[in-house]
């Protein structure tokens, strides 16, 4: 009885443990939307690259972002863009956040932090139920960290959702409108952070600070 | 600045307007009242200054009749007194009622006052916004205007305000972009602000934004009135078709001038001496009231486009266009990259002007396009739109990009047009690093691209798709199923071993009762030590320190182990001495002295709350 008592604890565990490597297993759920495209992270940056050279260093920004977004640590990418922005006289790196809290891709570390909170679940239960709680803590200290580890990621990401990229030199205006007066100009290439909306209008926020509202058509979201 | 003789010709002219509108006003009473003498009704004044009263009384020769108030849109009607009279003639006692209503208008206009009673005819009521009623009539105020000449415009009831539409064609297909001026024209001097840009007023049209401030400013005199006309420029489109009529609307603030019902010098014998519109005018106070003016119904046939003849690449582009088409370089090596543009120009609905550019193309390599839009004009009706494609050749050779197709519907031809680009032929080398078999003696292979590719490291072999979108997995509402499910099973699973560890507690608890019996355990230490049986006291102390922490513990008595008493109290605690004491006294014969055992006693005594009672 009491072998059995103990084997159906440790079969309950398990059983978490493998739903969650099931699931990750057979991969993400099928979208319902159509999507615009494939994306991989050497696709994103190629394109980058044959903007580059095209000399159209906004769109170039614009994808080596998008490239970032999967693979935030890509030499590569992260030297390109370091060198159209230095040719382009544009700022180098946006918020320390989003430069050094992430740690891989977002949807690697999802998946992680799903299996983390398995681990966390399996292990609390372990610690309250089984009367070997060593096990259990050990099980709960690792589900805690992935599961830190993935919310300081998501964390990270989450500015970039509101990100876009100019690409087309712009001016700002002080309100919605084509004929409001116009306060500054945003270079093409420069990453702002939307912060509203307005009919064709965003206002944006440059990482200098500086506001103001600029036409939608000369922006183009990062994610 | 005042003149006094068109100020007196102003005054005169009120007055006499002023005394034909009673003198008519009378007549029609005379006659309703010969039509029906049952009711009749009368407005005093008829022609009142926006904010002044006038008194309505209703009167019914019937003094059990009811009398309700009217109901006119703007007009409010406030009763404010009711009296009935008895009369008495040749000994026939006859009674009447009268109400009487103060009226006040909520904006400027001419009002009709019907359906007062059955058999009275309608009043016209005139609410002036400058100052045309009683206060015209003294000289103060101006005639109203007559509406500007254009039959698109409309002019505030008081002739203070206009707004006309410029439209230059009646006619328009859905999805047109048809250029539309906006003017509001300002009496200077009444109207004190435009509290907006001008709105449209139809659900069939859709009008793109107007600018915060108005593009031209303008003079204009109209009947001898100097006006301030603002113009906007925009531009109109139809989203269905049919005969359809739109309006515009601009918000406005007209000053108003009070006047008071009577004169400061009415009631005093002074009135004729006083009351010169000068010293009336000093004595008026002047108030702001927000109007809406609006231009009339202009009426547009819009017609559907066609079906027939519609391009297959048809976005909805209509208009007048030209097309066309450069490459950024004639001569590369494969693997460089280009730019394909295509520039559509002309004037019409831009914002529906798409291209897909390039498919598929055998021999290069081809990019999704982007666009820019270049206005000509402040209304996005003119200018030019660049659509960008990056193209790589992949082969060496003579290799050639297809022409660009453009379809648009142009109104004026009335039919669909495909503009067309030539097809572009580009001489590709081979890439550097196959060169030296291809080119040994020859002229090197041109690198056009090399100034641009300074510094940049190279391309990436392709890799496995990443997916179909960049939002990451925890910000798309479908992939948070499961960490939801997994936090809602934590609690199901706790509840589940909750339960299961109780039952096994009620069935362990119940044995142990049955194997232990904790009150005896002090017998059977005491009966131990006694007899110097040491492997059987500690036998004894470590079943009683198992019935009592499985009791505590909610566990199985044999679940109480070695290893969970140190688990959970520690190594240091006494507990676990007993433990191993008990294990040392039956394997190793260690003697101990009876004070030793009694301290032992002590131990599991109080461990199982036994001590007291001992």
């Amino acid at each position: 009885m009491r072998g059995r008592g103990r084997n159906r604890r440790r079969g309950m565990a398990a059983a978490v443990l493998v739903c969650a490597a099931a699931a990750h297993a057979a991969g993400p759920p099928v979208p319902a939307a159509a999507a615009p495209g494939e994306y991989s992270p050497a696709a994103l940056y190629n394109q980058g690259n044959a903007y580059a050279r095209a000399g159209n260093t906004a769109m170039a920004v614009l994808y080596y972002e998008r490239a970032r977004v999967i693979s935030p640590h890509d030499p590569d990418v992260r030297a390109n863009l370091h060198q159209v922005r230095a040719a382009a006289g544009l700022p180098e790196e946006g918020p320390w956040l989003e430069s050094h809290a992430r740690f891989a891709d977002p949807d690697v570390l999802y998946w992680l932090g799903l299996i983390g909170l398995a681990l966390a679940a399996a292990g609390l239960l372990a610690v309250r139920f089984h009367p070997r709680r060593t096990l259990g803590r050990a099980a709960l200290v690792a589900g805690v960290s992935l599961l830190s580890m993935a919310a300081l990621d998501a964390a990270a990401t989450w500015p970039l959702m509101h990100e876009a990229v100019v690409v087309h030199a712009a001016t700002a205006r002080v309100s919605p409108a084509g004929a409001s007066a116009a306060l500054f100009t945003v270079p093409a290439g420069q990453v702002v952070e939307i912060s509203d909306d307005y009919g064709e209008f965003a206002l944006v926020r440059t990482p200098s600070g500086q506001a103001g509202w600029v036409a939608r058509s000369d922006l183009s979201s990062v994610i | 600045m005042r003149q006094p003789r068109i100020h007196d010709m102003d005054t005169l002219g009120a007055r006499v307007y002023g005394f034909l509108s009673g003198l008519a006003a009378s007549l029609f009473l005379a006659a309703a009242a010969a039509a029906d003498p049952a009711v009749t009704a009368a407005i005093e004044p008829a022609e009142v200054s926006l904010g002044e009263a006038a008194s309505l009384t209703i009167t019914a020769a019937d003094g059990n009749a009811r009398i309700n108030p009217p109901s006119v849109p703007g007009l409010q009607f406030t009763q404010v007194a009711q009296s009935r009279s008895l009369q008495s003639v040749n000994g026939v006692t006859s009674s009447s009622l009268s109400v009487t209503y103060q009226v006040t208008a909520q904006q400027a206009g001419t009002y009709v006052i019907s359906s007062i009673a059955p058999g009275v005819g309608p009043l016209t009521f005139k609410v002036d916004a400058g100052g045309t009623g009683q206060g015209a009539q003294r000289g103060q105020g101006v005639q109203p205007a007559q509406p500007p000449a254009p039959d698109s415009s409309q002019a505030a009831p008081d002739g203070s305000a206009f707004v006309r539409v410029l439209l230059p064609r009646q006619e328009i297909y859905v999805g047109q972009s048809v250029p539309v001026d906006i003017e509001v024209g300002t009496q200077d001097g009444v109207v004190a602000s435009i509290n907006g840009v001008p709105t449209l007023d139809g659900d069939a049209f859709t009008l793109d934004k107007l600018a915060a401030e108005p593009e031209q400013r303008s003079h204009e005199v109209v009947d001898g009135k100097p006006f301030t006309v603002f113009r906007w420029h925009s531009v109109l489109s139809a989203v269905k078709p049919g005969r359809l009529t739109f309006a515009v609307q601009a918000p406005l603030t007209v000053r108003v001038r009070m006047q008071r019902p009577g004169g400061v010098f009415d009631r005093s014998g002074l009135a004729d001496l006083f009351n010169d519109p000068g010293l009336a005018n000093l004595f008026a106070a002047t108030v702001n009231k927000d109007v809406n003016v609006s231009s009339p119904a202009t009426t547009c046939m819009v017609l559907d486009l066609p079906a027939e003849g519609r391009p297959g690449d048809f976005t909805g582009a209509v208009g007048q266009f030209k097309v066309s088409s450069e490459l950024s370089d004639s001569q590369v090596t494969a693997g460089d990259p280009l730019t394909l543009r295509m520039k559509v120009s002309g004037q019409g609905n831009f914002d529906r002007v798409r291209s897909p550019m390039l498919g598929d193309v055998d021999h290069w390599k081809v990019y999704p396009a982007t666009s820019t839009f270049s206005p000509a004009d402040h209304s996005n009706f003119r200018g030019d739109k660049t659509f960008e494609q990056p193209v790589v050749a992949t082969d060496p050779g003579r290799q050639t990009l297809p022409g660009l197709t453009f379809s648009y519907f142009d109104p004026d031809q009335r039919r669909y047009e495909t503009a067309r680009t030539d097809p572009v032929t580009v001489d590709v080398s081979a890439p550097a690093a196959a060169a030296p078999a291809r080119s040994a003696g020859s002229a090197p292979a041109p690198v056009p691209a090399a100034a641009r590719d300074a510094g940049l490291r190279p391309d990436h072999a392709p890799q496995r798709s990443h997916g179909n979108s960049l939002v990451p997995h925890y910000f798309q509402p479908r992939y948070l199923a499961l960490p939801s499910l997994l936090l809602l099973a934590l609690p199901g699973a706790w509840f589940w071993l909750s339960r299961r560890e109780r039952r096994a507690q009620e069935a362990g608890g119940a044995g142990a009762a049955r194997t232990v019996a904790p009150e005896h355990l002090a017998a059977a230490m005491d009966r131990a030590t006694a007899a110097g049986n040491v492997p059987e006291f500690f036998h004894a102390a470590r079943a009683g320190l198992q019935t009592a922490l499985a009791r505590r513990w909610r566990l199985p008595p044999d679940a109480v182990t070695l290893e969970e008493v140190e688990a959970r109290l520690g190594a240091q605690s006494e507990a676990r001495k007993i433990f191993v004491l008990a294990d040392e006294a039956l394997y190793s014969g260690r003697p101990f002295a009876r004070s030793e055992l009694n301290d032992w006693k002590r131990v599991v005594l109080r461990q199982m709350g036994l001590e007291a009672a001992s």
